[in-house]
Order: C-alpha cells, then sequence, then structure tokens
C-alpha cells in the first residue's frame, strides 16, 4: 500500500517536471517567435507574407520533424532565411514546441452525405449509408458541397482548443434556416436557438485539448449560407463560410515592373474578361469579344485567392479604386456604329497587345506606362478612310492625342493611330 | 526496428491496394511553391511533358527542368500540342492556340481559337479538351452548370444557360465551331484510338446512375437532358414538360458503365495503350485515371452489332492525389496529372505529377480481357489460371436505371450460377457460359482465389447488345 503511494507520488512528481519542462520550452520559443518570426508570420500566427502557422495547412508538412526541417532549411527563395545557421537546436525545438502549442480550429474531418433527404422525414443518421463520404480539406463545415437539391449532411471531426484560448467563448454565428443544423461537442447537443432567429450567440466554455465535434445539417432553405464562428480570446472559424472570411492569405500575382495579363472571374467585367496590369499601379479590364474596356482601376490586380479556392465559386475581387462606374465603358465606334469586331488574340512581348478585325481592317490595342498614365494606343489598318470614334466615361480623366472631344465621344485627328492616356498620379 | 514496421505498412499497403506485379509509381517534382493542380497533360516526340494547370499556366518538363510556357489563363481543363509546335489549351471562356513567335521558349502569342460558346461565369462552366481529330479538328466539351443560386434551366442538380453548354464540339484549325453531340454532363475526359474514332468519359450524378465511358458521334443524345435546350426544337417550357421517360428513350447508351466506389466515382481522359508492349500485356486497351479514389482503370472495346460495348478492370491504385489526366510518353511510361481543389481525393497531395513505369520483364497475373461470344463469355488472363480457381468464380449482374436522380444505385441486381466453365488447352483463357441478357453490366468476380495471386479481382462487362 505504502509502496503503490510512494510509486504514485513519484509518477505524479515526475509527470510535473514533464509538465514544466515543456511549458519552459514553449515560453522559450514564444519569445524566439515575439523577436523573429511574428513580423512574417503575424503576432497570432495568423499569417501575413508568411503563412498562417496555427490553421490545418502546412504546406512543407505538419509533423514536428517537418516543422524543425522547414525552420532550419528555411525557403531562401521566398524570403525566409534557413535559421538553422543561427539558431541553435534547442532554440528550434522551443520554437516549434511553441507553434505547436497553438494549433487550433478543426482538423480531420469527415462528411458523409445522404441525398433527397428531407427535413421531415424521420431520419436516423446512423442507419443510412451515406451517397457520399470523404475527407474534408479544408475541414470546414461546408453545407454547400452537395450538388443535388436536397439532401442531408454530417461532419465529424475534432476541434483543437490551445491552452491559451482554454475557457468562455461564445459560438456565434448566422444561418438562414432555423430548423435541421444540430451541432455536439464531445457528444453534449448545443442548444441552438429554437425561434426564427436567424443570429446565434451561445456561451460555451471549453477546456484546453482535443474535442470531438459533429455538426447535422439537413437542408431546409433554398440558401445554404452558414456562418459559425467560436469567439473568445481569438476567433476560431468552423464553416467554410467564416473560414473564407477569416483567412488573411489572399493570392495577388505581382506584375512588379513590368504587366501582367490574367484570364479570371470578376463581377465588374463581362465573363472571359481579360485584365492587365501595369506596374502593379493600374488594372483594366478588356472584353474580347467587343474590345470595350469594361473595367478600369488604380493600384494592384486582383486578389484571385477566391478564384482559386476550393472549387473556385467565387469571383476574383479588383484591389484599388475604380476610374469609372460599372455602367461605363471605353467603346470604339467604326463608321458610327458600335464596332462589330472578330477578336485574333493577344501578344504580350514586348507589350500587351490586343488584336482585332473586322470587315473594314486590322485594329490593335496596345498598352504601357509612359510619363506615369496608363497609355492606350489604337492603331488601325485598312484600305479606305474610316469614321473613327472612341467613347470615354466622361467621369474618366484622360489625356487624349490629337482630335476633338464632344459629349464623350473622341474622333481622332489621325484614326490609323490615336492614344487614349489616363495618368495615374492625378487621380491618386 | 522502427525501418522493419515501416517496411511492414508499405508492403502491408501494396498488399490491399493489389497493384499489378512489376508496375510502378514513380513521384515528379513540380515546381517549388506554384499550385500545379494539373487539368492538361500532353507529352510532345522530344518527350517533353506540357501540363496546364487550373492556376492558369503551361509548364513544360524539359529533361528534368520546368519552363513556365505560359500564364494568366482561366482554368484550362485540356491541352494538346499541335504539329507545328504551337500549343492548343482550352480555357472555361476560349479555346486557345499559344505560339512561341520568336522561338525563346515561351508562348507570346495568345490566339483565339474559338469562343462561341455560352460561358456565363459559373465556376462549374469547365471546358476540356486536349484532343485532336484525324481532319486537324480540336475537340472540346463544355460541363454543365451548378450551383445554389445558379440561373438557367434546371431540371435536376445541374444547370444550363444555354450556348452548347453539355455538348460536345469541335473546332477547325480555321478556327470555325461545330457543335458535334449533346447530353453529356461533366465530360471530365477526352480520347481516341487509333482508327481516330473519338470517345469521353462522363462522371455520375444527375440522369447519370454511374460513370460511363462513350464514343462520341455526331448528332447523337447521351442523356443530360438540359442540353437539349440548345436545340431549335426546344425551349424551356417544353423541356420542363417533358417527363424522364422521354429523354431515356432518345438517348444513346454508354460503351460501359464504370461501378460508382467499385471502380471510379470521377474518371478522367481515356487513353489508348499502343505502345507496342512497352507497357506490358495491356495493348489496345484505354488507360483511365479516376479524380476520386486516386486510381487508374482499364477497358477493352468489343464491337457488336455495330456499336462498341466492353469491360472495366482496375489497374493500379494509391496515387499520392486524384488522376484526371493520362499520357503515355516514347518510352510507354504511363503519367499521370493530378488535382484534388474542389473535389476531394484520396493521397496525401493537394496535387502533382506522377508515372506509372513497368520493369520491361514481369507479367503480372491479371484479367487481360473480357469478350462477349454469342452464348457466353471468354475470359483472357495473363498467367494460366489454375481449374480449381477458375471455379470460383462469382457472376452477377445489374443494370443503372435512368432517372433525374443524382446518380442510382444497381437495379435488377442477382447472383448468376454459370452453366458451364472450360479452360482453354494453354490455360490463358476460359470460357463461361451463363444465362446473357442485353442492357446488363455483368460483374466476373474472383475475390476466392489466393489472395497473393491475381490482383485485380473483379472485371465488370457491359452488354449493349448480344451476338445474333
Amino acid at each position: 500500500m505504502q509502496l503503490k503511494n510512494i510509486l504514485n507520488l513519484v509518477l505524479i512528481f515526475s509527470s510535473s517536471l514533464l509538465l514544466k519542462a515543456d511549458d519552459l520550452s514553449e515560453l522559450r520559443g514564444q519569445k524566439l517567435y515575439e523577436t523573429i518570426c511574428f513580423s512574417c508570420h503575424g503576432n497570432k500566427l495568423e499569417g501575413a507574407t508568411g503563412p498562417n502557422l496555427k490553421d490545418y495547412e502546412w504546406l512543407h508538412g505538419s509533423s514536428k520533424s517537418d516543422i524543425i526541417k522547414s525552420i532550419t532549411n528555411g525557403f531562401p527563395e521566398k524570403g525566409m532565411l534557413a535559421f538553422g545557421a543561427l539558431y541553435k537546436q534547442e532554440q528550434i525545438n522551443d520554437l516549434v514546441n511553441f507553434i505547436l502549442s497553438r494549433q487550433q480550429g478543426l482538423r480531420n474531418v469527415e462528411y458523409k452525405i445522404f441525398h433527397d433527404i428531407q427535413l421531415n422525414d424521420k431520419f436516423e443518421w446512423d442507419k443510412h449509408k451515406a451517397d457520399k463520404q470523404r475527407s474534408l480539406k479544408p475541414p470546414h463545415f461546408n453545407p454547400n458541397l452537395p450538388e443535388v437539391n436536397q439532401f442531408a449532411i454530417s461532419f465529424k471531426g475534432q476541434l483543437l482548443i490551445p491552452k491559451h484560448l482554454a475557457g468562455d467563448f461564445i459560438l456565434s454565428g448566422i444561418r438562414k434556416q432555423y430548423r435541421g443544423i444540430a451541432l455536439y461537442i464531445d457528444g453534449d447537443k448545443i442548444p441552438f436557438p429554437t425561434n426564427k432567429d436567424r443570429a446565434i450567440k451561445i456561451p460555451l466554455n471549453l477546456r484546453a485539448g482535443t474535442h470531438d465535434i459533429r455538426l447535422e445539417y439537413i437542408k431546409d432553405f433554398k440558401s445554404t449560407v452558414f456562418f459559425l464562428d467560436l469567439v473568445g480570446k481569438e476567433t476560431i472559424p468552423l464553416t467554410s463560410e467564416s473560414y473564407r472570411r477569416s483567412i488573411t492569405s489572399s493570392h495577388i500575382p505581382k506584375a512588379e515592373n513590368a504587366f501582367l495579363i490574367n484570364r479570371k472571374r470578376i463581377t465588374a467585367a463581362p465573363p472571359g474578361s481579360i485584365i492587365v496590369n501595369h506596374m502593379d499601379k493600374i488594372s483594366y479590364a478588356i472584353d474580347p469579344k467587343t474590345s470595350d474596356i469594361k473595367a478600369m482601376w488604380l493600384g494592384k490586380s486582383l486578389d484571385i485567392g477566391p478564384n482559386i479556392y476550393a472549387r473556385g465559386q467565387h469571383f476574383a475581387q479588383p484591389i484599388g479604386t475604380h476610374l469609372f462606374s460599372a455602367e461605363q465603358s471605353i467603346n470604339l465606334f467604326i463608321n458610327g456604329k458600335a464596332a462589330e469586331l472578330k477578336y485574333i488574340g493577344y501578344s504580350d512581348k514586348p507589350l500587351p497587345k490586343f488584336i482585332f478585325k473586322s470587315s473594314e481592317g486590322e485594329i490593335s490595342l496596345q498598352s504601357k506606362i509612359e510619363n506615369n498614365a496608363l497609355k492606350l494606343s489604337y492603331s488601325i489598318k485598312s484600305n479606305h478612310a474610316l469614321d473613327i470614334n472612341l467613347k470615354i466615361p466622361q467621369e474618366l480623366n484622360t489625356k487624349l492625342s490629337k482630335g476633338k472631344t464632344k459629349n464623350g465621344l473622341f474622333t481622332p485627328e489621325s484614326p490609323q493611330d490615336f492614344f487614349i492616356s489616363i495618368p495615374i498620379k492625378e487621380l491618386k | 526496428m522502427q525501418k522493419f514496421i515501416f517496411l511492414g505498412l508499405i508492403i502491408l499497403t501494396q498488399f490491399l491496394l493489389a497493384n499489378p506485379k512489376g508496375y510502378s509509381i514513380e513521384t515528379i517534382t513540380t515546381p517549388k511553391d506554384v499550385y500545379f493542380h494539373i487539368a492538361g497533360l500532353d507529352i510532345d516526340k522530344q518527350g517533353r511533358v506540357y501540363c496546364a494547370t487550373r492556376y492558369g499556366d503551361v509548364w513544360i518538363l524539359d529533361k528534368g527542368k520546368w519552363i513556365q510556357f505560359a500564364k494568366g489563363l482561366q482554368e484550362p481543363c485540356g491541352l494538346v500540342i499541335d504539329d507545328d509546335g504551337s500549343v492548343v489549351v482550352t480555357q472555361k471562356p476560349e479555346m486557345t492556340r499559344l505560339v512561341d513567335s520568336d522561338q525563346d521558349g515561351v508562348a507570346d502569342l495568345y490566339l483565339n481559337l474559338s469562343h462561341e460558346w455560352g460561358f456565363h461565369n459559373n465556376y462549374h462552366e469547365f471546358n476540356f479538351g486536349g484532343i485532336k481529330d484525324k481532319q486537324g479538328n480540336f475537340i472540346g466539351s463544355l460541363n454543365l452548370a451548378a450551383g445554389p443560386k445558379v440561373p438557367g434551366l434546371k431540371l435536376s442538380a445541374m444547370s444550363t444557360e444555354g450556348g452548347y453548354r453539355g455538348w460536345a464540339y469541335k473546332v477547325s484549325p480555321e478556327g470555325k465551331f461545330t457543335p458535334i453531340a449533346s447530353g453529356l454532363r461533366s465530360p471530365a475526359g477526352l480520347g481516341k484510338n487509333p482508327q481516330g474514332e473519338l470517345f469521353f468519359t462522363d462522371n455520375q450524378g444527375d440522369y447519370l446512375a454511374s460513370s460511363t465511358l462513350n464514343q462520341l458521334e455526331p448528332g447523337k443524345f447521351y442523356g443530360h437532358p438540359i442540353s437539349l435546350l440548345d436545340k431549335p426544337e426546344y425551349n424551356m417550357t417544353t423541356l420542363k414538360n417533358m417527363d424522364d421517360q422521354e429523354f431515356d428513350k432518345m438517348r444513346t447508351l454508354p460503351i460501359v458503365w464504370i461501378p460508382q466506389e467499385e471502380i471510379a466515382n470521377s474518371p478522367g481522359n481515356p487513353e489508348w495503350n499502343a505502345t507496342k508492349g512497352k507497357f506490358g500485356p495491356f495493348e489496345n486497351q484505354f488507360f483511365i485515371g479516376d479524380q476520386s479514389r486516386s486510381n487508374i482503370f482499364r477497358v477493352s472495346l468489343q464491337k457488336v452489332a455495330g456499336r462498341y460495348q466492353g469491360a472495366v478492370i482496375d489497374f493500379m491504385s494509391g496515387f499520392q492525389c486524384g488522376n484526371i489526366r493520362l499520357k503515355f510518353d516514347l518510352e510507354g511510361n504511363l503519367w499521370a496529372g493530378q488535382t484534388s481543389r474542389g473535389w476531394a481525393s484520396r493521397g496525401s497531395r493537394p496535387y502533382g505529377l506522377q508515372k506509372v513505369v513497368w520493369d520491361q520483364k514481369t507479367i503480372p497475373f491479371e484479367i487481360l480481357d473480357v469478350k462477349l461470344q454469342k452464348e457466353s463469355f471468354k475470359i483472357y488472363f495473363t498467367q494460366k489460371i489454375n481449374p480449381q480457381d477458375a471455379k470460383k468464380i462469382k457472376i452477377s449482374r445489374w443494370w443503372y436505371e435512368y432517372s433525374r436522380m443524382y446518380g442510382a444505385p444497381k437495379s435488377e441486381l442477382e447472383e448468376l450460377t454459370p452453366q458451364a466453365i472450360k479452360i482453354s488447352a494453354d490455360g490463358m483463357s476460359m470460357t463461361i457460359s451463363c444465362a446473357l441478357m442485353k442492357e446488363r453490366v455483368y460483374c466476373f468476380d474472383f475475390s476466392e482465389l489466393n489472395n497473393d495471386k491475381l490482383a485485380n479481382k473483379k472485371a465488370y462487362y457491359t452488354i449493349i447488345n448480344l451476338i445474333e
């Protein structure tokens, strides 16, 4: 009996020593993080120029040894030094212990889709065979996954709560349907409001560690809008819409000292439009079906993050200030009519140049930066004289080649070669 | 010790995956920090590997080095190298010819071959391609739209706003656009055989009980009705008032049904094996990758009563990501372009490139082929089958009902008792007599055989026509 007690004491003592050693290592790691890593990965490991370090996604491996390797060797071409040359292996070990102690949110989520299940069906989740069953990456609950109109979907996985966030949270969200949603944490059903209130606000207390989490969702309302976050000292997104709102790692291709041509979906221009950015200063969207310039904005090109995330359901976002309103555009008129053009294609060497043909001849449009302005040069090759006009939004500040302007309609003096120049500086 | 456990795990997984002996998977390192979701893949006569990525780039792997050939494209889902060295890609809004006019190794002209179809900015409006027909036309297929709020004609899950969504089309080298056939749903892979006949796969969903391989023939309708909106004799109202039985009567049946969750859920392009034995014993069969189950399977064709039908046999599993594009290189290695974005796939990687290499000597024990005869099936093997083993065969058959439901289970599933089993004199094939019926999928199951022998144990034969 006595021996057992002594053994127990030894066990408790040694485990508390172990715990302390871990804590100390994490603390040392935190100090190191706060002097070095924060500038690229964010104060809260949320990511900035470097990636988020506390979520599910690890570009170069999530195991302790993977992370040690990443820090030791760095990614010099991406601006991350090989820290192995600057810090001892013990220090890097501390740093990784700290990063691992901050892991939070959903992990290892599996979903099951059951087709044609109605809310009023007496549906027993365990007794039905799922029509689809997969692991969910990213792991955030997404009731928009099914391609069928009517369905039930369940998600099952783990929720990581790190020590520094443990305690009181508010489960906060917005739902479109007030029936058919059930959330369980560690087997306990979370009491969602039973009235038609769309807002969810439920206080919860969560200990540090790994929790089992499960969401059951039977589609009731035609739109499946569903935001759900755990709001505490930090916000932990639970649904894909919440996650998308939370991600700071947008994806903005850079033109730097040159130009960039990109074809992505944006709401400001018709489907199939091509977006050109010069020097991360100014962008325009050209519709190749018409040659119309449908949008123009100052600043960087596009955040294409939403367009290359998951299925790409969401539109890329122009970054910066639009120079004319959505219903406006720059249009070419030939002999008094909107030009009927056949789009031939574009060249990207040495400059962006869009080429069109019409019954009247060949038309090209080239862009460049000149005198801190975007210069759009039109060139028209035709065997006979043409009456050329360019309709320019009146709200657009421009410098034009020689010609006359009346009621926003520009008539160039030389219809073979003319330009429109949009100053960048003055408009800032 | 740990090493032993690791080794044990590898052996165990390979055993569970039941891959053919003599074939191995090699992983190709893709450019660092580049989103490399491959959806277009071709290989030129110098062995250079061209990849179109969903991010919008075209990259070339030339003697182990990656070169960025083009960029800024809109989710290209097909790529074919033309005879003059230019590259034709199917972007969502445009079929584009990429030309390196100054011969510096990078495309500088992005020429519009055609944009004569409807693209309405829906994420699901993929434009698949990667095939050139015998006459020099470039072939493409236009996915239907999807999403909870998608506008247009919607009879079940998918939607169209017109403009030949759900059609296959061809574009002449001069840029003339011609729609070929309708009724396609999510036709993610196009292919051809050495005779130049065209084929496409379609992905299971509404109006498609399970995934299929089909021959692409002009004027045919393959079953998804909303594509009929582009035919002058139909409109929104007439199509909404028609019932599924009417569409059923109009449709052309597939070459083979590809059983969901057993073989494939999201098949990619059919790639014909004409490697003259460089890829082992499976000559003159289609190899098809699956984006969802991350495997590769085979399809062999048989022409009966004037049209194709045939057999489906699994080949290899355990790839790092979902295989959507396959291509043989000149040495007879089978390359697999991979993606998982938006549609999850088995495996540890979100995207990538792998190739299957045969060791040039081992003939694995596999079901080589199944052919229908007048009153029986003949099953061919790559090695001699033990007559005792042959008796352990189990036969079942079923059909897939046509409806607007999103996928359908096997219907009229039944077990069959073989009436007679005869092993050929050389032991390389067996003839099985059993009750034959048209419009049935027959499954020949050798699961009772010794595990370490036959790697893939099932063959599925789709009977469309019986031999009269």
